[in-house]
């Protein structure tokens, strides 16, 4: 137990999971489609997830939702079938709720920097046709009545500036704040206390000084350094929000790197 | 004047012939009369040593007087043993028998000279006969100077065979390929948390207190159960009655003091206290930026006993016994690695305990023991979204008596009791099974919060025979029955116990017995696990040789078979009833031990031990346990001189821990983080490890104080050992975490 805890934390980490470099899965999000608001999935109620997968919309995927059972090795694992598709570009499926109190329903899935390969086997044994595979999953919250986080406009600022698209451009190199400030309203009381996100934050090009914040009532406000790269490269930077109750919000946004004309 | 002999017991070789032998001893006589902390002068491993040991509880004095006053000396003694039967022409010794020859100075001019020399008033070594298979007892102050230990006797251990090497962090003993929560830790008796403090660096009572360390790694006595693994028994010393005495220690690590002396005639006291030094540096060996704030590792211990002669038959001991650890971060933000830890992680394990103990002389030949402990264990731990916390108030209690049913016949018998009352909370993920299961920490387990009080009551009765049918051979058979409210069940274990003294120099032995354990806490606890659990029984098995060599050596071979079964192990899919006893486990292996003194200050320790520890979920093929270490090798030197100065060495070679592989990974979109997919479990190892530890010390001694100076290095030659593996966010890429680098450190004592 110490030792965990005298580790935990220590050490570089040996990939900087803020960066992205290749294909990722970033969040997944379901709502139903008859109140989008809502992150609670009811038993007869037709919803739809998505995939938020960066730095582009995948090649292939493929996605299926079914009721699952737990498993000693953390993963979920499908007992019955709801529903299944391959395609290309963003992943999305919808599907009808299952009826019957206490199952829980998950969705499983494998986006490729390809094209999908072979989904017949289970999941996660799932194949790409060339490239990584990256299976992925998300496991509903189908007994807790809530919102979806919001982001809200004008939250994010760059260097003190709203930041909307258009993106500005910035030089290489330069260093620059991001600051995310989460509403106050939307935080939501849970068992008397107001719930804490989880808030992650990516790049696709320069130093970002790490991948995680919290956001609590009482700090509200995520502040990150971001260091534009050195070349001249369009970047895209990435923001997502977790009530941690199955709840999820995310924005993107894009800029650009370039030196000044003399 | 000096102490009179007034009983003995009758002892005799078990040959006929006309040549008598003798073992010397050193004892103290007490004020009482009677004899205690006895040791052997020139051990050398002859099977009649334990003999003439034994016989020591049953020697009556009248005591050693000064200006009137009965008080204790350290004599010497020879034990002499005469032939079964005299086939010499001349008569048949008179009555006794066997004699105890007393060889104390003749003058009282020179014991008094032996009085005033403190190393002869002080406690001394016991070394008890052997009730089990095999029992290794450490002389505490010897093994003070063992390297690596950082002069802590409980860290010997590890220089003897079928000890397991601990983890970094860690110092739960491992013994014979058994989990660490498997085995008991004892002090005088009374199971402890644990052995050591955070850090495994040291123990939780100083060195300077103790006065033994037994370990006894399987088939151990039916004084000791609800465990199927092995036992590390330290029993404390007593207070010294000779004068006032003192210590200050202080080092890289901890500072501590003791004193200690006679409170009035036949009542000595000893206090003491230890604190930790690391949070004056902690902070220079975390990266600044890794927390915000940081409460670095705190420790402290304890402990205060008293002894009183009551009367010529009755000894009392009144202790008290603490330890404290705490640790404390902060984090700005969530770890990298670590998304789902958020604000902090804290931990704080302590105990304290009084106790109170009365061994009595009920008859020359008959003893009683009796003792009784109260105690509260208090543990927090906090990290991320796991948290729990439990105040456990205990009792133990135990009532023993040992006696003589015939002359080759003896009996010890009594109970044992354990009482708890526990209020925990938890909250996290649902625990997985204590061993075997690499997604421990998975977020995928699910989510368990449990607010918990809870009373269990576990009382057990024990009877043991001592049975010598011929003066070579010791049959000892046992029985315990052990009650566990919490299942509302019962076990009973035989044991069966067996040396046989082929030849002078030369014992054959082996141990056959049962030994049964209840559940962990959380395996049968309301809400977390089953409570129809059933304790998981061990069977232990072992044959063996113990051989004296000349050179004051002496050899240990011996193989073991340990078979499990009933073990306790998670439910498929983790689904209620979460626990169930599906699980069986098989340990079997040969330990060499080797102990020489073959110069006078020299002493020489070789173990090594060879073994395979596999343990089996729900009726799937073995596997490598967790921590099995397939070779253990382990040597430690120590040289002293008359002129104060000291050098020891500690080498060990291990391998490496088993490790399950992570052959892909899933994206857990609920926690932002991801789930490893594992490959066989424990189907690879850590790379090997190999450490060696060196140690000098220079004493200097004056007219009625002394001063130490040591120094000790750790990992000498730096070895990065492998302890574990750390991973990128996503298990695509890896690499080693090493375990202590090189680590020197200095210290002073001075002893009054």
């Amino acid at each position: 137990m110490v030792a965990g805890l005298l580790l935990a934390g220590c050490g570089d980490p040996l990939v900087e999971r803020q960066l992205i470099v290749d294909t990722r899965v970033l969040a997944v999000k379901v709502v139903p489609t008859a109140e989008p608001e809502q992150a609670q999935a009811r038993p007869g109620e037709v919803v739809s997830a998505e995939a938020l997968v960066a730095p582009e919309a995948p090649a292939g995927w493929a996605l299926q939702a079914c009721v699952v059972e737990p498993t000693t090795s953390g993963l979920l694992r499908c007992r019955t079938s709801l529903a299944r598709e391959r395609g290309q570009g963003v992943p999305r499926l919808d599907w009808t709720m299952p009826e019957g109190e206490g199952l829980r329903v998950g969705l499983v899935g494998l986006v490729c920097d390809e094209a999908v390969d072979d989904i017949r086997a289970a999941w996660p044994n799932w194949t790409c046709r060339g490239g990584k595979a990256n299976p992925f999953s998300f496991e509903l919250n189908t007994s807790e009545s809530h919102r979806h986080p919001v982001i809200g406009d004008g939250a994010l600022r760059l260097d003190g500036e709203v930041w909307n698209d258009p993106s500005p451009c910035v030089a290489p190199g330069s260093t620059h704040s991001i600051v995310w400030t989460a509403s106050d309203a939307e935080l939501e009381v849970v068992d008397e206390e107001r719930e804490q996100w989880l808030v992650s934050h990516f790049v696709t090009a320069g130093e970002l000084e790490r991948p995680f914040s919290t956001a609590t009532v009482d700090d509200r406000v995520v502040e990150l350094q971001w260091v534009a790269p050195m070349d001249e490269r369009d970047t895209t930077f990435y923001l997502v929000v977790r009530d941690q109750r199955g709840g999820v919000a995310w924005l993107t946004r894009s800029l650009c790197s370039e030196r000044e004309e003399p | 004047m000096p102490p009179r002999l007034l009983h003995q017991p009758d002892l005799r070789l078990e040959e006929d012939g006309t040549a008598s032998r003798y073992v010397e001893l050193e004892i103290t006589v007490g004020p009482s009369g009677r004899a205690t902390d006895a040791s052997l002068v020139d051990p050398s491993g002859d099977a009649l040593e334990s003999r003439a040991l034994e016989a020591v509880d049953e020697l009556r004095f009248s005591p050693a007087r000064r200006d009137g006053e009965p008080i204790a000396v350290r004599i010497r003694y020879r034990v002499v043993f005469h032939p079964m039967k005299v086939v010499a022409p001349e008569p048949a010794p008179p009555t006794p028998a066997v004699e105890l020859e007393e060889v104390l100075p003749p003058v009282a001019s020179e014991l008094d000279a032996l009085l005033e020399d403190e190393s002869y008033t002080a406690t001394a070594e016991v070394e008890r006969p052997a009730r089990e298979v095999t029992r290794h007892s450490l002389d505490a102050e010897e093994l003070q100077r063992v390297p690596g230990t950082r002069g802590d006797p409980v860290r010997a251990i590890e220089v003897l065979p079928g000890v397991g090497r601990t983890g970094f962090g860690d110092g739960a003993p491992r013994l014979r390929g058994s989990a660490p929560f498997d085995s008991m830790v004892l002090i005088d008796d009374d199971p402890v948390p644990s052995l050591y403090h955070f850090g495994g660096l040291t123990s939780v009572v100083q060195p300077g207190l103790l006065q033994r360390v037994d370990l006894y790694p399987g088939n151990f006595s039916a004084r000791y159960g609800r465990r199927g693994g092995g036992v590390v028994s330290a029993t404390l010393r007593d207070p010294k009655s000779d004068g006032f005495h003192g210590m200050v220690d202080l080092n890289a690590i901890d500072a501590s003091v003791r004193a200690e002396g006679p409170l009035a005639e036949g009542v000595a006291v000893v206090v003491g206290a230890r604190r930790s030094l690391l949070d004056l540096y902690f902070g220079a060996f975390v990266p600044e930026d890794t927390y915000a704030l940081i409460a670095a590792p705190v420790y402290y211990d304890y402990q205060a006993l008293l002894r009183a002669d009551l009367g010529d038959d009755h000894v009392l001991r009144v202790s008290a016994i603490g330890s404290h650890d705490s640790l404390e971060l902060f984090f700005d933000e969530p770890p990298d690695d670590a998304p789902s830890i958020s604000g902090g992680t804290s931990a704080r394990q302590a105990f304290y305990r009084g106790r109170v103990s009365l061994d009595s002389q009920l008859s020359p030949a008959w003893k009683q023991h009796f003792s009784v402990s109260y105690g509260v264990i208090d543990q927090l731990f906090n990290i991320g979204g796991t948290a729990s916390e439990a105040l456990d108030h205990r009792i133990n209690g135990r009532l023993e008596w040992m006696g003589p049913l015939a002359s080759n016949l003896r009996v010890s018998f009594g109970g044992d009791f354990l009482g708890q009352i526990v209020h925990g909370t938890y909250s996290g993920e649902r625990p997985p099974q204590t061993e075997g299961d690499p997604t421990i920490g998975s977020p995928d387990n699910g989510k368990v919060e449990v607010d918990d009080l809870y009373a269990l009551m576990q009382p057990a009765a024990f009877v043991e025979l001592r049975y010598r049918p011929t003066p070579g051979l010791l049959l000892q058979p046992g029985l315990r029955l052990d009650y566990y409210s919490q299942l509302a069940r019962v076990s009973v274990d035989p044991r069966l116990v067996a040396r046989w003294t082929v030849v002078d120099g030369t014992v054959l032995k082996g141990g056959l017995g049962l030994y049964s354990q209840p559940p962990v806490y959380w395996e049968s606890a309301t809400g977390l696990g089953n409570e129809d659990l059933d304790v998981s029984r061990a069977l232990h098995s072992s044959l063996g040789i113990e051989q004296a060599l000349p050179g004051r050596t002496s050899v240990h071979i011996e193989g073991f078979y340990k078979h499990i079964f009933d073990r306790v192990v998670a439910t498929d899919g983790g689904v209620a009833p979460f626990f169930i006893n599906d699980g069986a486990g098989r340990i079997f292996g040969t330990e060499l031990g080797v102990r020489a003194r073959p110069l006078d200050g020299m002493s020489i320790y070789l173990a090594y031990t060879m073994s395979r520890s596999e343990r089996s979920d729900r009726g799937a093929p073995f596997r490598l346990f967790d921590e099995d270490q397939t070779h253990n090798l382990s040597t430690a030197f120590g040289y002293h001189w008359d002129n104060g100065w000291g050098v020891g060495a500690r080498f060990r070679l291990v391998s490496g821990n088993p490790q399950t592989p992570v052959v892909g990974s899933v994206f857990n979109a609920n926690v932002a983080g991801y789930t490893p997919i594992f490959g066989g479990i424990n189907s690879v190892r850590a790379s090997l490890f190999h450490q060696l530890d060196l140690n000098a010390e220079k004493k200097w001694s004056f007219e009625s104080w002394s001063l130490t100076a040591y120094a000790s290095v750790l990992n000498v030659y730096n070895h990065q050992a492998e302890e574990g593996r750390q991973y990128s966010y996503d298990y695509r890429e890896s690499q080693v975490v090493t375990g202590l680098p090189l680590f020197p450190s200095l210290g002073i004592r001075g002893e009054l």
